[in-house]
């Protein structure tokens, strides 16, 4: 469909400007997420390693502000993550995985059919999180693959289509249903990236603990 | 739809302003936070606004998507804005709390903002020289309107004057107005922005008496039916859904939808033991009717309520006005004639509606049978557009009746309203009935051979060359009205005639009367954009709104007062509409109008009516967060029964009509065409 590769090569367009904003704003070039090299290593995501102490009237206009009391734990940047086998997910399987913080839930999911930002060897898989964008609830136990579908939302019903990007194709959401950036690499299934704010995180890599270094290779 | 990673967290120093939604007649309470961009609160609960850790608990109502975020300019100064749903308030706080629609979680991204898409706002004062709008200075500008409105009653009295003003753009507005134009101008010549005179939407239900208002949200968690008719509840009236009329169906109510649409509120009747009356498009009349005479059939209706509540002697309806005479039914009447016509017998309705019989009579059971106790079901009614933008009349009037004979009002879980559209933001500043009965042209012919003068029809008056100035406010006529193509082609012939040459009073005043005695007109847009109208315009007056400068007042759909605070300036030089027709009033000569600011206007209007019948409006407190009764008054008010005979036209059943239908479809087919 014409239109879908213009809304698709728009949004790879938007995708890559995005990733490389992260980037730069992390300054931390060895986890570009568009980098042919497989990094061998994750970022130990200790607190020591990921925070700095600022109080947030001080902290520059384009970094999320911290908590003054160091409580807090966050990320600099996006990890890249492995999170299935391309073999081991059937069309239909639906798997949880946290990323990139612990309690932010994803849904891995092979849907059948072409999605926008699909990877693998029909471009059918796709990774989402699972916060519904409208005030929160869980939408993962309401994902149906076969309708390439997220939802209705158990609380106000908004439903997600996942084949388009997590569009919201009826409900009180206003904010698509974040997408998981995925890459394949030697049959492996990497989360690289959260395209759109999780609902109630102010910014995705901020205020939690991120994941555990030995889940993610 | 943003892809953006973040939002800044308001800190504890932020500005924080109480206000309501800008949008739906639901009326939801939002917040809004607003501090200068550079300074950011911290993700603990001491260190931000909200007074929360981050992240926001689902359902808490404190997330902020990036839709509620948007940044602003003032006096070169950037400011972040987050406007969000209050977590604190009766209307969206019942069963989850700030809960919002699609429409509400997005209002900041409609904030004026040199920067975004809302740029396009009108900034400027402009007349139309040569042709093309030019920017003039406010002073000009209001000569020009003064001038206009002048030289249209030279020629044709108060009647060369129209005004075309939006119903919901806050009270202290549409009063000042008004006051315009039933006062200081006096013409008859006014219509809403969605029908063409000041008539009522629902004229079935008030001329039977019932307030269209009458009901707490709250009462449908309490019913035992919630009966929707021709509306989207989900969609278009989210949260008394989310928030309200769900809670009552998990409690047992009973949800009816009547809507030719198969829509998420007819899947939702179906699958929560209700019913969904998938009607013929066009005959709620013979359904709603049918469903009446089931009921006096079986001797359920509610006698105490009607022997209490509805005026019982002809001579009493003949004396409430030309229409109650006309329309208007004692009990027995209404029976008679709902028993004698043979289109609401349950399987001739059928016939017509496409409503099996059975869901006929098992409807009318569930809204009219007493239990073994004698108890009666407790039903809400709500409906919409779908009922009233058709038969209006006849529509309206057959859910009237209904409520009446169910004795649906007035108890808790139950009670009428509507189900849809904008918040009431209308009050009236001026001596609209006086203007009327003193220089309408436009009558109705009654039963008897009465001419009655009735609220002209101000499309028509653009049409035929009446109306010499049209001043149209917040509405966008020539897009949609009824017989939209032929209004646009009279508006663009009628203004292109001769043009000013240059900004002069005297050349604008020249070329407009030239204009006008040639047949044509002058048209003022008030608007806050740019629309299809103001292409036609000779004088386009810059408008702010929602949240720019004033605080404002409007209610939702269960009377419950809602405050909106101004918490950021307007683009340009425009200006709060009030104060627009407050300059325009003076400079003909008005010396009432010179408020120093719409509180002015609200103490003005509030304090002449409040000695008066309040229609059971009722006001929150000052921070606008918590409901109170305080100002509740009862109106002295008594019902009656109309004839709400369905128009044949739209109906396939081809039984013998009773004359009576025939007189009455084809007269009120010309007092509600505007409807
Ligand atoms: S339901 Fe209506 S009032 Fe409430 S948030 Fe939505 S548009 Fe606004
Ligand atoms: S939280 Fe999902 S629709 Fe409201």
């Amino acid at each position: 469909m014409p239109d879908d590769d213009i809304d698709r090569a728009r949004r790879r367009f938007l995708q890559t400007t995005g990733a490389g904003a992260t980037l730069v704003l992390a300054g931390c070039s060895a986890f570009d997420s568009d980098s042919e090299e497989t990094p061998t290593e994750t970022p130990d995501p200790t607190p020591t390693d990921t925070q700095e102490e600022t109080n947030p009237s001080e902290s520059e206009t384009d970094d999320p502000p911290e908590s003054p009391s160091g409580q807090v734990e966050q990320l600099d940047a996006y990890p890249r993550v492995k999170i299935a086998s391309v073999s081991e997910l059937s069309t239909g399987d639906v798997i949880e995985f946290e990323y990139p913080l612990q309690e932010q839930s994803n849904f891995l999911t092979r849907l059948g059919e072409q999605a926008w930002d699909g990877v693998g060897p029909d471009g059918d898989i796709v990774a989402f999180n699972a916060m519904c964008t409208h005030a929160g609830c869980s939408v993962s136990g309401s994902v149906e693959p076969e309708d390439s579908r997220a939802g209705p939302c158990p609380c106000h019903y908004t439903s997600f289509d996942l084949s388009k990007g997590g569009l919201v194709n009826m409900g009180q959401a206003t904010s698509d249903l974040p997408q998981i950036d995925l890459e394949v690499d030697g049959g492996d299934i990497y989360a690289t990236y959260v395209e759109g704010l999780v609902w109630g995180y102010h910014n995705n890599l901020r205020t939690g603990t991120p994941i555990e270094a030995a889940q993610s290779n | 739809m943003s892809h953006d990673n973040d939002v800044p967290i308001p800190p504890t120093s932020a500005e924080r302003h109480s206000t309501a939604c800008r949008y739906c007649i639901v009326g939801c309470g939002y917040e809004v936070f607003k501090w200068p961009v550079g300074e950011e609160g911290g993700p603990s609960a001491d260190e931000n606004a909200f007074g929360i850790d981050f992240p926001a608990q689902a359902l808490g109502g404190n997330g902020i998507t990036t839709e509620m975020h948007t940044v602003i300019e003032e006096n070169g100064e950037e400011y972040n804005v987050i406007v969000k749903p209050d977590d604190d308030n009766p209307v969206n706080n019942q069963w989850s709390s700030g809960d919002h629609s699609v429409r509400g979680g997005s209002i900041a991204q409609t904030l004026y903002s040199p920067e975004n898409d809302t740029d396009d706002r009108l900034k400027y004062p402009q007349i139309r020289i040569g042709g093309t709008l030019q920017p003039v200075d406010w002073e000009t500008a209001i000569e020009a309107v003064a001038k206009a409105n002048e030289l249209a009653m030279d020629r044709n009295g108060p009647n060369g004057v129209g005004q075309k003003l939006y119903f919901y753009q806050f009270v202290e507005n549409t009063y000042a107005g008004t006051k315009l134009h039933f006062d200081v101008i006096g013409s008859p010549n006014w219509g809403g922005h969605n029908r063409p005179a000041l008539t009522p939407e629902n004229p079935g239900m008030r001329n039977a008496g019932l307030w269209q208002f009458a009901y707490d949200y709250e009462d449908t968690q309490k019913a035992d039916n919630v009966v929707m008719v021709g509306a989207e509840f989900y969609e278009n009236k989210s949260i008394i859904f989310q928030e309200h009329i769900q809670l009552g169906v998990q409690d047992g109510a009973t949800p009816v939808h009547i809507d030719p649409r198969q829509t998420f509120t007819s899947n939702y009747s179906q699958n929560n033991d209700g019913m969904h009356l998938q009607l013929e498009v066009g005959t709620d009349a013979v359904l709603l009717s049918s469903v009446a005479r089931h009921i006096l059939e079986q001797g359920w209706e509610n006698t105490e309520f009607i022997e209490q509540w509805t005026m019982r002697e002809r001579s009493t309806i003949d004396d409430e006005g030309w229409y109650q005479k006309e329309f208007g039914q004692t009990f027995e009447e209404y029976q008679e004639a709902i028993l004698d016509e043979p289109r609401y017998k349950p399987e001739n309705a059928a016939e017509i509606t496409g409503i099996p019989a059975e869901d006929i009579r098992s409807f009318a059971e569930l809204i009219g049978k007493p239990d073994e106790n004698g108890e009666r079901p407790n039903t809400v009614f709500l409906w919409e557009k779908g009922l009233i933008w058709g038969f209006s009349h006849e529509n309206s009037a057959a859910l009237g009746n209904l409520v009446l004979l169910t004795g649906s009002v007035g108890r808790p879980g139950a009670g009428l309203s509507r189900g849809g559209g904008h918040q009431e933001g209308f009050w009236m500043g001026g001596p609209a009935g006086e203007a009327i009965g003193e220089h309408s042209t436009q009558t109705f012919t009654t039963s008897d051979g009465e001419e009655v003068t009735i609220a002209p029809d101000t499309d028509e008056r653009v049409r035929n060359g009446e109306i010499l100035h049209w001043h149209v406010i917040g509405c966008d006529p020539v897009r949609g009205s009824y017989n939209t193509q032929q209004l646009r082609n009279a508006v663009r012939e009628r203004t292109s005639g001769p043009q000013p040459q240059s900004a002069d009073a005297e050349e604008i005043a020249r070329a407009w009367a030239e204009r006008m005695d040639q047949g044509g007109m002058v048209l003022t847009n008030q608007e806050i954009y740019p629309r299809t109208t103001t292409e036609f315009a000779d004088i386009v007056l810059p408008a702010t709104t929602w949240g720019e400068e004033s605080d404002y007042h409007r209610w939702n759909g269960e009377r419950r007062l809602r405050q909106y605070s101004g918490f950021m300036e307007g683009p340009g030089e425009a200006k709060p509409d009030w104060e627009i027709f407050s300059m325009i009033g003076q400079e003909m000569g008005a010396t009432d109008m010179n408020w120093g600011s719409a509180d002015e206007i609200f103490e003005e209007r509030w304090t002449r009516r409040a000695s008066s019948c309040l229609h059971g409006w009722r006001t929150a407190n000052s921070s606008g967060r918590t409901a109170s009764t305080s100002l509740r008054r009862r109106c002295p008010a008594a019902a009656a029964f109309l004839q709400a005979l369905a128009t044949p036209s739209s109906c396939r059943w081809t039984g013998t009509e009773s004359k009576l239908s025939t007189r009455s479809s084809n007269r009120t087919h010309r007092t509600t065409r505007s409807g």
